[in-house]
């Protein structure tokens, strides 16, 4: 049997901040699901994979933290939002030259926006770390 | 009238070798700043992985400063007090980057609406 689920943007948008909220309750099984639902819903969505990505950033496994953002960057090369958080994988797993380039890419695509000043003071942090 | 000795004047210095090594070894960060680090790095932990390291490194000692020394009791205060502002620095910037995620979050979900 074939399901055909046609959600509205408002239903999404609500999936997405409830992965978010159980990502930040730590209930990371039931975030993983809900933001692997919506990439299936939309496929072509830099948004859904870069939240995939953060809930293994959430569990410290940077590295398929990394492989989603650089499948987001691959749907979308100009996400600010995919670059940014792929800045601060890198600038976890301390290799703050990489972070250092992936944030700045971030800040010249969206240099007004929340991303580029998470991304400013993600550079703070790395200038202030040994 | 006698003039006093010098030496009655002036206590000679009386230093062990203990003291000579404390002021001279490069300083270790102190047992404060360690679990103070220990404890603002569990506490960022919590919230985001990693962040625990990065900030327990920034206060338990991984800022690059002056090493000890021969320093008077007057600049061990000032480096005490500039240890401080670092900590505040590094709170406020942690503070800030956790801030910044959530307002990114919260742009993110806005635009699955639009």
């Amino acid at each position: 049997m074939t399901w055909t689920i046609n959600p509205s943007n408002d239903e999404i948008a609500m999936l997405m901040e409830a992965g978010f909220i159980c990502r930040d309750a730590r209930k990371f099984q039931e975030a993983r699901d809900l933001f692997a639902g919506i990439r299936a819903l939309l496929p072509k969505s830099d948004a859904a994979e870069v939240a995939l990505g953060t809930v293994f950033f959430h569990q410290s496994d940077f590295d398929t933290a990394i492989t989603h953002y650089r499948r987001a960057l691959e749907k979308n090369p100009r996400s600010a939002y995919a670059y940014a958080h792929l800045g601060e994988a890198y600038l976890f797993k301390l290799e703050k030259e990489k972070a250092r380039s992936y944030l700045q890419k971030a800040i010249e695509l969206d240099a007004r926006g929340n991303t580029a000043s998470m991304a400013r003071h993600l550079l703070t942090l790395a200038d202030s770390v040994r | 009238m006698s003039i006093p000795k010098p030496e009655s004047i002036i206590p000679s210095p009386q230093f062990n070798l203990a003291d000579i090594l404390q002021y001279t070894e490069p300083k270790q960060p102190g047992r404060f700043r360690r679990i103070l680090g220990g404890i603002a790095g569990s506490a960022a932990n919590a919230v985001v992985p990693g962040m625990g390291t990065l900030l327990g490194d920034l206060i338990g000692g991984g800022i690059a400063g002056p090493t000890g020394g021969l320093l008077g009791p007057s600049a061990q205060f000032l480096q005490l007090q500039q240890q401080m502002e670092i900590e505040q620095r590094a709170f406020e910037t942690v503070s800030a980057i956790l801030k910044v995620r959530h307002d990114c979050a919260m742009d993110a979900i806005r635009n699955m609406k639009s």
